[in-house]
């Protein structure tokens, strides 16, 4: 169960935003989306869903061509869960979840009990079952991302994509939504793409992570391997200590300072050209590697000696697992 | 959303507009209550003779009064029924513009300057320099406009105050008077009331609870005019009963069709003939087929024009309704 | 009458029951029983009127208008009055109603916006235009079958939709905003134009008024002939989509990624329901309110399930028109008041307090 991305270009008509992206995404396995507002992540899953027609390169889930499927084909295999999934009002929980079944059904079918009985799985998986007559309109934020999580199983997709899952979640619910889409990973065997824009959050549960910039992926592989402060102060122009988890010792991006410095777009330029490619779908070797020279110097920020002053993050701690 | 709201109100008032709009067909005169029990005052419909005497007051419907001095010698009709009364006076020399609706008698149409009755342009009519308006309709506040210009309004409100043929008549002396021509007011009276007497003398001996029943259509959707209406006022005169009677308190009611058919009209006068209502599709109306008035083809067009304005015509109108309506007494 | 299948409550619900899922069979009796309702409520409109005929009477017609039953002579007045003008009156009343209530659901499912209504695109200025043009040209004829007016009115209503989709349209999207700017858009040009023509032509302007406002006065067997076969294609396209507008109720993001096909379901909804309120319109003239209002009560008292709501606006539609009808033609004793004055007069507090009911027991369904 592989999601593979060959020099995918996509956008909008007057906007190509995605160019030549290599992805593989395997079953089983979280790979982390991350990079700064703007760079196509979200893009990126909405020409996999096939919202966004595919311009150029191929997409395919188990060698199958995604591109040239039907919406309603494409759902059977791929399912998606919004960033604050808006679910409508006035439908109970369960409802919301039944919708998943959608791609399964036709135009004059009604749910059956196997429907019933995957939606009643797929909630009581992700811890929602009890939920099941609440109204969408009364669920907290959490209990709504799992219902959304639970209409995405309900699709009995192959690969699960989300966009932002935790962003309007408080720390508890992060980890908890990201322990379950990892646990989903693990014993469904789905392949799941998750843009994540907590660095922090992403380095502690994706296998992997892919970092994009200006509508490519400039690296892809381990947390350890892309997570660097290089990498990090060029993609996001602002500079970042990386420290390692007590516990795990998976990567901890702290901010050192709040002083911005502009993305170093000449480097950028140079790393993103067609023959430099550092996304390693493996992602065994560390593609900072080739990066091309010393970039320009990025200023110094003026508190960087300053020992009494912690870094921002650095004390919310890597979440356990 | 919000927009469909207006747009239903405004409709709703434009229908207020239609029911009286109604009255005077061809006319572009509008609301006012009708039934209002104007014939308290005495002054428009008493004495069928005048003499000219300047300055004359005459009331007018806002309860206001207008005074002349002198002959008016500019004078701009918004009312084709009064255009066609000062023709028949002879007064037409002072006219010196005419709403865009007169077209009776002929030379009305002659007349060079045309005025939108329906939404009169204030600064059109007061550039032509008037010493008299005449106003039959006054939904569009030119009345008060016109009176901030200090230019003269004769304001007769078609349908708050012209509910019958005396009514009529008494436009007619109340014109004769504020041209200075009472003697001819009072000569085409005389001859009106004289064509008048031969129609009431001839039904005389008819008996309105036995004789016809009359249907008269104002349009396809089945507007009529009540008793309490000029028109109303011909067939009481012709002693036949108008099915709508006092239509329910309103001047120009809408009937049902049931109720058209149940009142079973021995006679069906059409009114609507321009909208491209017909006799035989006046037959063919479902239902129609078990209406006395169909099954011996006493279905008659009129002119609205002549029927709908409250002018000298109105006998015209009589006259034709009488032969229609009592053939055998009427050659 | 309970239409809404008792819901479990979450407290008393056994833990392990699966709350019920709708099926059209399932939801067969509801139908049933509104569709009883809306004949009972037709028969009884049927039975009143100006005219007092006896139940007995009105029932005895209609049977005998019905094939291989005879039930004897009748008076021929009564037997015209029951059935070439009630019967007609009523049945178009209700398939208006019905058509109206039907596609305002529609629209409402389609743009996830409870205050769309079918006249939304611009049906109604555009019918109102063609059925002004024709009004005001010499072709004017309003006697029955022959009258052009209603496929005027009917191919203008098509027009100012098909106008409104093209200016809405950017490459092979529809967003539904740019629909709904481009529809009030098309929909004051043709008021303007109708005004317009109105002030130009305005010996017509009664005509003009009398079309625009609307109402059964005029009904016929002819008039349900000519509208009913749209107002059934509109049913059997849209209600096989009400479980995929459930999922537009998600935004269309959401909507697409469940495997809807959302723009051509826009087309094909949008398309039909403005077909069939084309048609209703081109019969019966403007009549406001049930499009937005029935719908509107039906997801108040009966949840947000399309499979409720579209069958059930149909028949509520059409009942609630054909009472607003009853009450036009029989509240002056003769005479005829403006049905959208009715309906407005009735429906406006009966909304307001299914709006309050539904605020006082905060979103919880009945």
């Amino acid at each position: 169960m592989t999601l593979s991305i060959r020099g995918l270009g996509a956008g909008y008509p007057a906007r190509p935003v995605l160019e030549d992206v290599d992805l593989d995404v395997a079953g089983g396995e979280l790979v982390a989306l991350l990079g700064p507002n703007g760079c196509g992540k979200t893009t990126l899953l909405r020409a996999i869903t096939g919202v966004l027609p595919v311009r150029r390169g191929t997409l395919t889930l188990d060698g199958h061509d995604l591109a040239g499927l039907k919406p309603g084909q494409v759902a059977r295999r791929v399912a998606t869960v919004a960033q604050s999934a808006a679910l409508p009002q006035r439908f109970t929980a369960f409802e919301c979840v039944l919708m998943g079944r959608t791609p399964h059904l036709g135009l004059f079918q009604s749910e059956s009990s196997r429907d019933v009985a995957v939606v009643r799985a797929a909630m009581e998986r992700t811890g929602c079952w009890d939920l099941r007559d609440r109204l969408a309109d009364e669920l907290s934020g959490g209990e709504r991302q799992r219902v959304a999580i639970a209409r995405a199983l309900a699709q009995e997709p192959d690969l699960l994509l989300l966009d932002e899952p935790t962003s309007h979640l408080d720390l508890q619910h992060q980890v908890e939504t990201f322990r379950l889409v990892l646990d989903l990973c693990r014993r469904q065997d789905l392949a799941a793409l998750a843009v994540v824009h907590d660095v922090t959050l992403a380095s502690a549960f994706a296998d992997r992570i892919a970092l994009m910039a200006g509508g490519r992926i400039v690296a892809a592989g381990l947390p350890q391997q892309v997570l660097r402060e290089d990498l990090l102060r060029r993609v996001y122009g602002v500079a970042v200590r990386i420290l390692a988890h007590p516990v795990t010792g998976r990567p901890i991006a702290a901010p050192e300072t709040v002083q911005l410095a502009a993305p170093d777009l000449a480097w950028l330029e140079r790393v993103a050209g067609p023959d430099a490619a550092l996304s390693d779908s493996s992602g065994r070797e560390p593609p900072v590697e080739e990066s091309p020279g010393r970039p320009a110097d990025v200023a110094r920020p003026p508190f960087e000696e300053s020992p009494g002053r912690p870094a921002v993050g650095a004390d919310t701690g890597g979440p356990r697992r | 959303m919000k927009l469909s709201w207006f747009r239903g109100l405004g409709i709703a008032l434009l229908a207020v507009v239609a029911f009286a709009m109604i009255a005077c067909g061809g006319d572009n005169d509008a609301p006012g209550s009708a039934g209002d029990d104007f014939t308290d005052d005495p002054t428009p419909i008493q004495g069928l003779a005048t003499v000219s005497e300047f300055p004359v007051e005459i009331p007018r419907s806002d309860g206001k009064t207008l005074t002349v001095e002198e002959p008016p010698t500019a004078i701009v009709s918004l009312s084709p029924a009064a255009t066609e009364i000062i023709f028949a006076l002879g007064a037409e020399s002072s006219l010196i513009a005419v709403d865009n609706q007169a077209d009776f008698p002929d030379a009305a149409k002659d007349v060079a300057k045309k005025v939108d009755a329906y939404e009169p342009n204030i600064e059109a009519i007061a550039g032509l320099d008037p010493d008299l308006v005449i106003v039959a309709n006054n939904s569009s506040g030119i009345v008060e406009k016109l009176d901030q210009l200090d230019i003269p309004v004769f304001y007769q409100d078609i349908d708050q105050d012209i509910q019958s043929v005396t009514d009529v008549f008494g436009q007619i002396t109340l014109l004769g008077k504020v041209t200075g021509r009472g003697a001819q007011a009072e000569t085409l009276l005389n001859g009106l009331g004289d064509r008048l007497k031969v129609i009431e003398d001839g039904v005389q001996d008819a008996d309105a609870s036995t004789g016809p029943r009359i249907y008269h259509e104002l349009d396809s959707t089945f507007f009529t005019v009540s008793d309490d209406t000029f028109i109303g006022d011909l067939y009481r005169i012709l002693r036949v009963r108008n099915i709508a009677g006092s239509g329910g308190g309103s001047a120009y009611p809408q009937m049902t069709q049931e109720a058209i058919i149940a009142a079973n009209p021995s006679i069906i006068i059409l009114a609507d003939e321009e909208f491209g209502v017909t006799v035989d599709s006046v037959k063919a109306r479902p239902g129609w087929s078990v209406i006395e008035a169909v099954q011996t083809d006493q279905i008659f067009g009129i002119d609205p024009d002549v029927i709908s304005r409250p002018g000298p015509r109105i006998i015209d109108a009589l006259e034709q309704l009488a032969k229609l309506i009592y053939p055998e007494r009427f050659q | 009458m309970q239409l809404a299948p008792t819901r479990p409550s979450p407290i008393a619900a056994a833990p392990d029951r699966a709350p019920l899922v709708l099926t059209w069979r399932g939801l067969l009796p509801a139908y049933a029983l509104a569709a009883l309702l809306t004949c009972l409520v037709a028969v009884i409109a049927i039975g009143w009127g100006t005219v007092r005929i006896s139940p007995a009477t009105t029932l005895a017609i209609l049977l005998d208008h019905l094939p291989f039953i005879s039930t004897g002579e009748h008076a021929r007045t009564y037997d015209a009055i029951v059935w070439q003008v009630r019967a007609p009156r009523v049945v178009l009343a209700g398939m208006v109603g019905a058509t109206l209530a039907f596609s305002g659901a529609a629209y409402q499912g389609v743009f996830r916006n409870p205050l769309a209504e079918p006249y939304l695109l611009g049906v109604a200025a555009g019918a109102s235009v063609g059925a002004t043009i024709i009004i005001v040209s010499p072709l004017f004829v309003t006697a029955g079958l022959l009258s052009p007016v209603p496929p005027a009115a009917f191919a203008g209503a098509l027009i100012a939709v098909g106008l409104a989709y093209t200016l809405a349209r950017t490459g092979p999207v529809v967003p539904a905003t740019s629909l709904i700017l481009a529809g009030v858009a098309v929909s004051s040009v043709g008021t303007s134009v109708v005004t317009y023509l109105m002030l130009e032509y305005n010996t017509r302007t009664l005509a003009i008024l009398n079309w625009i406002l609307g109402g059964f006065n005029t009904a016929s067997w002819t008039d349900v002939g000519i509208a009913l076969p749209y107002m059934l294609l509109a049913a059997v396209v849209i209600l096989p989509y009400a479980r995929i507008l459930n999922v537009m109720q998600l935004d269309e993001d959401q909507a697409r990624q469940l495997g809807v096909d959302t723009e051509r379901v826009k087309i094909v909804l949008l398309g039909v329901a403005s077909l069939a309120t084309a048609a209703a319109v081109a019969v019966s003239g403007l009549i406001g309110f049930v499009g937005l209002v029935v719908p509107h009560a039906v997801r108040m008292v009966y949840g947000p399930d399309y499979r409720r709501v579209l069958p059930l606006s149909a028949f509520f539609g059409a009942s609630f028109l054909i009472l607003a009808d009853l009450i036009a033609r029989t509240i002056e004793p003769g005479r005829e008041v403006p049905i959208g004055v009715i309906t407005a007069l009735v429906g406006a507090p009966f909304f307001l307090f299914l709006l309050r009911r539904q605020q006082r027991y905060g979103g919880a369904r009945p």
